[in-house]
């Protein structure tokens, strides 16, 4: 099918005529870019913050990591206390190549022990992160109350041929009382364990829900669909297969976030497609700063 | 029945005359068709005016008129109509008349003579109620230059002021702020859903088969419904009723015949067939075909009209018209063979009774049908394995319509002139249905249940004259709508006024409230045939506008020219847009349905409601005939929208806001044997939205692929926030025509697209490049914004023949 449709497009395109445009003019805003996700289980409160970049830049053309605003104020309030982050910067034993150079991954941000700002279900936190020359930027999240268990949780799993290739799939319910805002996020990893192969072959995936999907008692999540790793060595032999599932309630900032952004890539190179506006809830600044609870990880075996 | 309902109307005949003429006793109605001279065919539109008395009526869409008088008078009638001679008829009225007249086409080497000797008898746009309304001559709409010389009528529709195009080279319109869903397009009292052949760049009406084209924008009568912003109606030509005649053309892009002519010796009945296929399939092959690909495109048309008269007072006609596109694949390896096809088309028919029921009294009953059709096909056969493997897929969706109308027209005295009548149609609409074979899987079928709905209306209008300088259109619409789902009734007041200031000008105003129960899903905006139609439900109310509009209509008779000025205000709610994100329904729709039916994706699901608003001025400069003719046409436009759902809530400009969009036409004829045109537009970009910054960002939800990877986002923060750079282009063409022995007459046609060879904005998009840092010598990714045009200069050329 895409291949009528790349036809037709090819067709519309046939003496199209490609010009840079060399004088156009996109005002530009100096902004702080913060993500922060909290919630009660967490051991560690983490911050990132970064700055946005004109939109006609030259970047570096190297993979690595985005470096983080340094020189942050970032402070966290509750009902009844405040307390900063403090910057860190640690490797995390991953590289990257520049330049044919092997450079180490950094994993970095501000961060607060949780055992010094417990979060609590249905509280609500203020960011407020402040860096010289950029606007202040502040936001409010409430940690939802709901809480999710995985005794709620049910799979279903099979293995499907497609095109000469096997996918593995998995759709994931999970019970629920009905309300009429509740969002959650439901992770899905398929792994990989190879014999003579030390590490875990790993793809993870996303959905995001909220209460548009409850059939029944029960949330639905769209098929996970993994492709199997097939072409392998012959000394490599499979030796594990599984699945993780991991089921987050999640606020509606949080949701909202994260949809536009997976929409915005799912657009990319479409032009006929509306762009996605980005979801924030910061005043002064982009990104988001959200909350949810989660379940432990859940296994489901496949060999 | 129809003798019950001949008394009754005539009754009411007698009270109307009655009452409206208490003080005068004897009077008569002159009535009659008014023929086009050497063909027999009808002509709609024409003046009929009195001219002692200063009043006057036009025939109607069959060509009928009737207007009663005093009798024993000595008058002047007086029959005028662009592009045909004036006919003068003095004659002393008896008791009752029949008068049927024939004009004369007016010869290009005599129509700037007969264009001055007729100027103060032609109609004029100061003298009619109706206003927001355009009708371009036929002639005219031929020699207007034209994309790769294929005459389309829609892309002239464009250059008139409140009218405006989508894309570069797109037939798809858009009518004072509302969209190409807004628009009902008709061609002989049928709809036609999707109005495009090759995607969006040809309309579907060949111009050889058209008798008349009139576009109402505002002050819609109350015969007009359905859609928000527009009535597109078109009609066929009956045939020619006195001789065979054909008419043919090699194009660029296609070959055209038509063939009309009597069906009997008694000049009762003719027929008209006219036909139009592409072959860019010919003409692309040798790209295409590979040893192991092939693949291809055309699109074909097909008009067809009959009619019969059976005495002065029945006539009928069957007209249909079939169009389709074709799109195919095909890929042949020695175990594996892939065939898909995608193919859209309308068909459309429609049976007309028009019978007079008295003098005064003319009726025409419809039977109509409709059908839009948009199939995919997909096969695939894998003989590399045991079994081999199979996988067929069929994939439809489409609105066929079965509808019946009638239609009144009842002209008791000059003063009035009522309309009234009624539709009532049954749609089908079929969002999708699926039938999917697979030997891998084993047989799988899922046919979404067709979505029946009916919807009607009643309507009435008068055109009173009350006195010589005041004329109101008066009328009001019953609208229902009715599915399984819901149902919906509404009332649709409409008036027209136009207040005579003198004899040439006049001042206008209307008010009308339209409703719209079907919708088009379409995010493209260039005319796909995977745009939906897809009813009004529980979640989807009726999309609805109102629309004030005021003007100055300004006649110069001598120069033969008219202006018009005109200002609305236009409100749309509960329009409806793709949520943000949606992509091609097809892409998701059908992907979803083939492989994960769980997966599946409601159409309502995937729209958000909201309402729009479009204010501005139009000012509009014609000259219909003459040696040279043409028009320039300007709108000052504002439109916007605001949804819930899209751009934080916050109103936003549409995407075809355009404040200033400006079109001038011109056609001189040299001599009888060349005929030059130029056409010159220039509009303010199209509003589009841009990133403002770009950052990192999506950490949360990162998955193995994008780890350690520079990921940044694009930050849109509201809707079409910037404009592409201004639209401006201008065609040209020569024809030169000759005439043959034996009554053959030649044209050969040689036009330009885009004369300066301007490249114009189809799109933009930000692009990446990799390039080397001066300093450091590294690689870097610069982002930069590209303008993506479609057409350079693109010359063409065409012939045609015609006896």
């Amino acid at each position: 099918m895409k291949n009528i449709l790349s036809a037709i497009f090819l067709f519309m395109l046939l003496s199209a005529c490609e010009t840079p445009v060399k004088e156009y003019n996109i005002p530009y805003e100096k902004s702080l870019v913060i993500e922060s996700f909290i919630s009660p289980e967490d051991s560690v409160i983490k911050v990132s913050v970064y700055k946005n970049e004109q939109v006609l830049i030259k970047l570096p053309s190297e993979s690595g990591t985005v470096p983080q605003l340094n020189n942050a104020l970032v402070e966290l309030s509750g009902a009844d206390h405040k307390v900063q982050l403090q910057w860190y910067r640690i490797p995390t034993g991953k590289f990257y190549s520049e330049n044919g150079v092997e450079k180490p991954v950094f994993d970095e941000g501000y961060r607060i022990s949780a055992k010094s700002f417990p979060i609590i279900a249905g509280e609500t936190y203020t960011l407020k992160v402040s860096v010289p020359d950029y606007p202040e930027a502040i936001a409010n999240c409430t940690v939802p109350l709901n809480k999710v268990s995985l005794n709620n949780v049910e799979t279903i799993y099979a293995e499907k041929n497609e095109n000469s290739t096997l996918l593995q799939t998995l759709i994931v319910k999970y019970r629920v009382n009905p309300a009429p805002e509740s969002y959650y996020n439901f992770t899905v990893s398929f792994l990989q364990k190879f014999d003579k192969y030390p590490d875990l072959q790993t793809t993870t995936a996303h959905q995001l829900l909220s209460n548009e999907n409850i059939s029944g008692n029960f949330l639905i999540s769209n098929k996970f669909s993994f492709t199997e790793l097939m072409n392998y060595p012959a000394d490599m032999k499979l030796s594990k297969e599984y699945f993780e599932v991991k089921i987050y309630a999640i606020n509606k900032p949080f949701y909202l976030y994260n949809k536009s952004l997976i929409e915005a890539k799912r657009n990319e190179g479409n032009p006929f497609a509306e762009p996605v506006l980005t979801y924030t809830n910061f005043s002064g600044g982009l990104g988001v700063f959200a909350g949810y609870n989660s379940t432990p990880i859940l296994t489901i075996k496949i060999k | 029945m129809t003798k019950t309902l001949t008394v009754i109307l005539q009754l009411l005949g007698l009270f109307y005359s009655h009452f409206s003429f208490s003080q005068s006793s004897e009077k008569v109605t002159l009535n009659g068709y008014v023929k086009e001279n050497g063909s027999g065919e009808l002509l709609p539109g024409v003046n009929v005016y009195i001219k002692e008395k200063g009043v006057g009526t036009q025939t109607n869409k069959y060509g009928f008129y009737s207007i009663t008088l005093n009798s024993s008078e000595i008058v002047t009638i007086i029959y005028s109509s662009v592009g045909f001679q004036t006919e003068t008829r003095t004659l002393k009225i008896p008791k009752l008349l029949e008068l049927n007249v024939n004009m004369t086409p007016i010869a290009r080497e005599l129509e700037e003579v007969i264009v001055k000797s007729n100027a103060t008898e032609q109609q004029k746009v100061s003298e009619n109620v109706q206003m927001s309304q355009l009708s371009i001559p036929i002639q005219q709409m031929r020699d207007v230059a034209a994309f790769l010389g294929e005459k389309d009528v829609l892309k002239v529709l464009q250059l008139m002021p409140g009218i405006q195009k989508g894309s570069e080279g797109n037939s798809g319109i858009y009518v004072r702020g509302g969209g190409p869903d807004q628009n009902l397009v008709i061609l002989d009292d049928a709809p036609v859903y999707n109005a495009y052949h090759l995607f969006g760049f040809f309309s579907v009406f060949n111009g050889d088969a058209l008798k008349s084209v009139q576009l109402t924008k505002g002050g819609f009568p109350a015969r007009f419904g359905g859609r928000l912003s527009s009535v597109i109606e078109m009609q066929m030509k009956d045939g020619n009723k006195e001789k065979f005649h054909a008419e043919g053309g090699i194009g660029a892009v296609s070959s055209r015949l038509t063939l009309e002519g009597p069906l009997f010796k008694n000049h009762k009945a003719s027929f008209l067939v006219s036909a139009r296929r592409t072959y860019l399939d010919l003409l692309i092959r040798p790209i295409t075909k590979t040893n192991d690909d092939d693949s291809g495109y055309y699109f074909y048309d097909l008009n067809a009209k009959l009619n019969y008269e059976f005495d002065n007072k029945n006539r009928i006609y069957l007209s249909g018209y079939f169009g389709k596109d074709q799109f195919h694949t095909e890929n042949v390896k020695t175990f594996e063979t892939s065939k898909s096809g995608l193919s859209w088309g309308n068909s459309t028919g429609t049976l007309r009774w028009n019978h007079l029921f008295s003098e005064k009294i003319f009726s025409n009953t419809s039977i109509i049908f409709s059908d839009y059709k948009f199939d995919i096909s997909n096969d695939n056969i894998n003989s590399n394995t045991t079994p081999s493997s199979e996988y067929h897929l069929k994939y439809s969706s489409g609105i066929r319509d079965w509808a019946i109308k009638f239609d009144l027209d009842f002209l008791p005295n000059p003063e009035h002139t009522i309309k009234a009548g009624l539709q009532l149609t049954h749609h089908r609409f079929t969002p999708s249905a699926i039938l999917v074979k697979d030997t891998d899987s084993g047989k799988y079928k899922n046919e979404t249940n067709p979505i029946n709905a009916v919807e009607s209306g009643l309507y009435l209008e008068d055109i009173y004259k009350p006195w010589k300088s005041l004329q109101i259109n008066g009328g009001v619409r019953i609208t229902q709508f009715s599915s399984n789902e819901v149902s919906h009734y509404n009332f649709e007041p409409r008036i027209s006024t136009a207040f005579m200031l003198s004899n040439d000008l006049a001042v206008k105003a209307s008010y009308a409230q339209m409703n719209q129960y079907i919708h088009l899903l379409s995010n493209s905006g260039t005319g796909l045939p995977t745009d939906l139609w897809v009813p009004s439900t529980s979640k989807i109310a009726p999309e609805r506008s109102w629309q004030l509009a005021g003007g100055v209509a300004k006649d110069f008779s001598e120069r033969n020219l008219s202006i018009t000025l005109e200002a609305y205000y236009k409100r749309m709610n509960r329009i409806i847009a793709l949520k943000e994100g949606s992509s091609f329904l097809l892409e998701d729709g059908l992907g979803n349905i083939t492989k994960d039916k769980d997966q599946e994706t409601p159409w309502d699901k995937n729209v958000t409601i909201g309402d729009g608003k479009s204010y501005g001025f139009e000012f509009l400069l014609q000259r219909k005939t003459g040696r040279f003719s043409g028009w320039i046409g300007y709108t000052l436009s504002w439109t916007s929208q605001q949804f819930e759902e899209l751009n934080f809530g916050k109103e936003f400009w549409a995407k075809y806001d355009r404040r200033h969009d400006l079109s001038a036409v011109g056609i001189y004829n040299i001599s009888p044997k060349i005929t030059l045109s130029a056409t010159w537009v220039y509009g303010t970009g199209n509003a589009l939205t841009l990133p403002t910054s770009i950052s990192p960002s999506g950490q949360f939800l990162q998955t193995t692929d994008s780890e350690n990877t520079i990921n940044y986002t694009n930050n849109y923060r509201s809707r079409n926030n910037f404009r592409a750079s201004p639209y401006h282009r201008m065609d040209a063409s020569i024809q030169f025509h000759k005439k043959l022995k034996r009554g053959f007459e030649r044209n050969w046609t040689i036009s330009i697209y885009n004369l300066y060879n301007h490249y114009n904005p189809f799109y933009y998009e930000i692009k990446t490049r990799i390039t080397n840092n001066p300093a450091t010598g590294s690689p870097e990714k610069e982002r930069y914004l590209s303008q993506i045009s479609l057409f350079g200069i693109l010359p063409s050329f065409g012939y045609s023949l015609k006896f």
